[in-house]
């Protein structure tokens, strides 16, 4: 590419991803140090695989940047059917982790569907509403747009997966407003919230997310009701965070860190590393450089050439805002526990991959913004 | 890739305002809402970390920050040859915490760990299900593998709690001297009780920062005192000494269907006691499963008895040392004679004539003795009484040593009848241990050694060795000469119990074959609470040492209540020979062909 073309290129989103990448390979570094897992097995063999997680994601970023995007609107349509069966598959033949059945192996690594699932919904969205675009605001494209997502939720909820669930929900809810929802069909949903999250409690949740949901209530209103082991992460993370004050114990010093206090603290719980040992400095620089990603994405979407770039540009932002709300909240006590991991920081090869394709796919939106001639 | 060149319109052109038809609110909505999170994520990180840190940190650093108690080892008791008699080994208790169990599964998980640990379904599940309590103890000191299987079932609630055990390795070897531990880790009885404190060590501190799994990471060490560790004890006691005089009494109790004795070996030349058993014997490891009366007490130092005709030695030594008669002083031995009002007779009743001590020894006369002893005086006779250390304890180092009660010249209690029945053993009551004690310095010339029982101490590399004490000169070496050659005659005149059924030999003989062996026989009425004497049952008991001269053990037999065997002497001279003929063996003491008798050669 010529270039003046690299001129469109978004380079403070660049800036943005390296900076969260550095922060992110520090506190994975910090994190898995002295770590260990329930049954004693060192993390430290980690840390070496995010770096190998991160040179691949990152040779997909620029793969995505220098592909031209649109090209992805006709294939949208396959690529969310293969996504399905994937998910479908994975119920099957997957590996179960942690409780879920969301992994694949494939040889000696193993991978999550749910990760491709993220993009694929985002494309498929994309490419629905622009086919749609002139009755994008009608109440049956936007109910269209619903059972388009719906099928995938439900499959990673049954793994169980209720975090993703969530992610592919904020996905369609922000490309469906992005693509032209009305106030009108936002208080519908609205209204349906509240006998939906009824049913949800009653016949989707199991007793682990029930438990999580009571416990952070008890949380909010009388901690002194928190059972202690299902309390015990969110307990501890607060106490990590709490203990970094202004400028944190310095990285690799954190006792709590280090001492293997928080559970899962190199992949959902990070932020806790990052509090403890980087302080509220190194929080505020964190989530300034998250908020500025986020807002070079909704740039992007201000700025793309075309609806289906700017509802995939809507999808990426929904996609890592939800990330970030929820993990940062789940951390600081602010929301109930949901494992998601961090965007650019947490370790974890699969979702690491997928975060950086979508920011190339960003990059790929802003260099094509214009209208030029190829 | 196409070049834009002349065809390329401006970028500001290039944008069709038609074709994004994007209305700007919408993605300001979506950053306004951003925004708002983002200010509310922010606003809380403040809060912890600027706002609430001191709050966060304290309760961060208590848990951190941890002083635990470091458990001293409890040190080894062994034997003088180093085996090991009591020690600590590593085990594993299992304790719940009721809350953290699953409680729906709890009865299934009770009787999983009920084929573990061996206790009943029932009392496991009352335990899991006890939500009253933080903290319930399930069993204690489990088998390692056991431990491991409780960790492998990675159950919630469940802890496993190191806590060493107490175990005697040999079992009831020695039992009575080592004593037992109770289940706070106290001894109880014997060296585990005497040196409960130094044996027990010093519990340190461990100041600390701790990890999530609870190990020190960071350890203070200006905050830390290390435990110190308890005192290994070895003891004077030989094994093979402790074997032989265990088996032997065993073996004599059961065969006679005693009710209980003991067995004393000691090494006249230093004190220190070679082997000591009383029966009935416990095994510590169970000590609960018998009667205090038998694991919290050693007969050999706390039962009092009357020696009975051993005493006499004693008398004759009084005399001898304190010039009040000699070797060739004669008494008359009328079978019975009267004194006080009381009529006092020998054993059988039977007249012996003129004897002299050494004769009075011999037929072990009870009329001869108390004459002898009327030429000594009470005043004198209780002077070398307490100069053999009778009425005060030995002081070896173990609990629940006895004084014995000694009616002595001055003393509020003294009386004219029982000083004259002192000369031969009664109205005076002993403790086994002191008895060997005098008989010792007899064997040693006239020098009493205090009997000890620890050999060496040893805190970590640094040793202590139990230096021989002199207790005593109760008599010149003549005299101790002059007593051993008239006990070698006694213990002759008693050979015929063990040979005579063998050899048909009924004249007196050596009693070990290639050895000269002092003895003296006594058989003790056992006084009753309501007073006088148990009419059917008798102590018997032989004390006495080899070599006679030059001696390297000082044994005392005593068998209590021998159901068929009125004098008690049948039931203990058998026991002595073999425990002193077996122990001269094994000291590999030349036997002197000359010593003999006919018919012994190959016995």
């Amino acid at each position: 590419m010529e270039t003046r073309r690299w001129r469109e290129y978004n380079w403070p989103l660049l800036v943005c991803v390296l900076v969260l990448l550095t922060i992110g390979v520090l506190a994975v570094y910090s994190a898995t140090l002295t770590a260990v897992t329930f049954n004693g097995v060192p993390l430290s063999t980690l840390f070496p695989r995010q770096l190998v997680s991160i040179g691949a994601g990152l040779v997909a970023m620029v793969g995505a940047t220098l592909f031209d995007y649109s090209l992805l609107s006709s294939l949208a349509r396959p690529i969310y059917l293969g996504m399905l069966v994937l998910l479908a598959s994975v119920l099957v033949i997957g590996r179960i982790s942690e409780g879920a059945q969301s992994w694949i192996a494939i040889g000696q690594r193993t991978f999550q569907p749910a990760e491709i699932g993220k993009l694929a919904l985002i494309l498929a969205l994309a490419a629905y509403f622009q086919h749609f675009e002139r009755a994008r605001s009608s109440w049956p494209v936007q109910l269209g747009g619903l059972l388009i997502a719906v099928p995938p939720m439900l499959l990673v909820l049954v793994q169980p997966d209720l975090g993703t669930a969530i992610v592919l929900g904020c996905i369609w809810l922000v490309i469906a407003w992005g693509a032209g929802m009305t106030l009108g069909q936002l208080l519908a949903l609205a209204l349906l919230a509240g006998p939906l999250a009824l049913a949800g409690w009653r016949y989707v949740f199991d007793d682990e997310q029930r438990s999580r949901l009571t416990t952070f209530y008890y949380l909010l209103t009388d901690p002194s009701k928190v059972d202690f082991n299902d309390g015990y992460n969110v307990i501890q993370a607060l106490s990590a965070i709490g203990q970094g004050g202004w400028v944190g114990a310095g990285l690799t010093r954190g006792l709590f860190s280090q001492g293997n206090y928080v559970p899962v603290q190199h992949t959902d719980f990070i932020f806790a590393v990052i509090g403890e040992e980087m302080g509220f400095v190194g929080g505020v620089v964190l989530i300034t450089f998250q908020a500025l990603l986020l807002w070079q994405a909704l740039t992007i979407a201000g700025q793309a050439r075309d609806t289906f770039g700017r509802l995939i540009a809507f999808g990426v932002f929904g996609m890592l805002f939800c990330h970030l709300v929820v993990n940062l909240g789940m951390n600081l006590s602010l929301l109930p526990v949901t494992g998601l991991p961090l965007p650019f920081i947490s370790s974890g090869g699969s979702f690491m991959i997928t975060v950086l394709t979508a920011i190339g796919l960003l990059q790929s939106i802003a260099l094509r913004r214009r209208r030029l001639v190829f | 890739m196409a070049t834009p060149t002349t065809t390329s319109p401006g970028p500001r052109t290039a944008a069709a305002p038609a074709r994004v038809r994007l209305s700007r609110w919408r993605i300001n909505a979506v950053l306004l809402l951003c925004l708002l999170l983002i200010a509310r994520v922010l606003l809380r990180l403040g809060e912890l970390q600027v706002v609430r840190h001191e709050e966060l940190r304290a309760r961060a650093m208590a848990e951190i920050d941890q002083q635990i108690t470091l458990q001293p080892t409890r040190g080894l008791i062994t034997d003088r040859l180093g085996n090991v008699l009591a020690m600590d080994v590593d085990r594993e208790s299992l304790w719940v915490i009721p809350a953290q169990v699953d409680q729906e599964r709890a009865p299934r998980l009770a009787l999983t760990l009920s084929a573990l640990v061996g206790k009943s379904p029932q009392a496991i599940l009352a335990a899991l299900t006890d939500t009253e309590h933080y903290w319930l103890p399930v069993a204690r000191w489990l088998e390692p593998e056991v431990a491991a299987q409780i960790e492998a079932l990675d159950e919630p609630g469940l802890r496993l709690q190191y806590e060493p055990r107490r175990v005697y390795p040999q079992g009831a070897f020695a039992a009575q001297v080592i004593g037992a531990v109770n289940f706070n880790g106290d001894g109880i009885s014997g060296i585990e009780g005497f040196y409960n404190a130094q044996l027990k060590g010093i519990t340190g501190t461990l100041q600390a920062q701790f990890d999530g799994a609870r190990n020190p990471i960071a350890i203070a060490p200006s905050r830390t005192v290390p435990p110190r560790n308890g005192v290994n004890i070895q003891t004077t006691l030989d094994p093979l000494i402790q074997y032989v005089i265990e088996r032997e009494l065993k073996q004599a109790v059961e065969e006679h269907n005693a009710d209980g004795g003991s067995i004393i070996v000691l090494d006249p030349r230093t004190g220190a006691i070679r082997g000591m058993t009383s029966w009935p014997f416990f095994d510590p490891n169970r000590y609960t499963d018998y009667d205090p009366e038998v694991f919290g007490r050693n007969p050999a130092i706390s039962n009092l008895y009357e020696p009975g005709s051993t005493f006499k030695m004693i008398t004759v030594a009084a005399g001898l040392q304190t010039r009040a008669f000699t070797a060739d002083t004669q008494v008359n031995d009328t079978g019975v004679i009267f004194r006080y009002n009381q009529s006092l007779s020998n054993w059988n009743g039977g007249a012996n004539g003129m004897l002299n001590a050494e004769r009075v020894l011999y037929y072990s006369s009870n009329v001869g003795a108390l004459q002898l002893n009327e030429l000594t005086g009470p005043e004198r006779f209780y002077q070398i009484l307490r100069d053999f250390g009778f009425g005060a304890p030995t002081g070896v180092e173990l609990g629940g040593e006895e004084s014995g009660i000694v009616n002595a010249w001055g003393g509020p209690a003294y009386n004219d009848l029982t000083f004259l029945t002192n000369a031969y053993g009664q109205g005076i009551s002993v403790t086994p241990l002191q008895m060997v004690q005098a008989a010792a310095a007899i064997a040693n010339d006239g020098v009493m050694m205090k009997p000890y029982i620890i050999e060496r101490i040893c805190e970590g590399e640094h040793c202590t060795t139990t230096e021989p004490v002199v207790a005593g000169r109760p008599v010149e070496p003549g005299v101790a000469w002059t007593i051993r050659r008239m006990l070698v005659h006694s213990a002759n005149h008693y050979a015929p119990v063990v040979f005579g059924p063998q050899t048909g030999n009924w004249g007196d003989q050596w009693l070990v074959p290639g050895y000269q062996v002092a003895a003296k026989t006594g058989t003790s009425s056992i006084p009753l609470e309501g007073g006088g004497y148990d009419p059917s049952y008798t102590i018997g008991s032989v004390l006495g040492f080899g070599p006679a001269d030059g001696a390297h053990f000082v044994v005392l037999v005593k068998i209590d209540r021998p159901k068929d065997d009125i004098w008690g002497v049948g039931t203990a001279i058998p026991v002595f020979q073999r425990v002193m003929r077996e122990l001269l063996r094994y000291e590999r003491i030349q036997p002197d062909p000359a010593l003999y008798s006919p018919g012994q050669e190959g016995a």
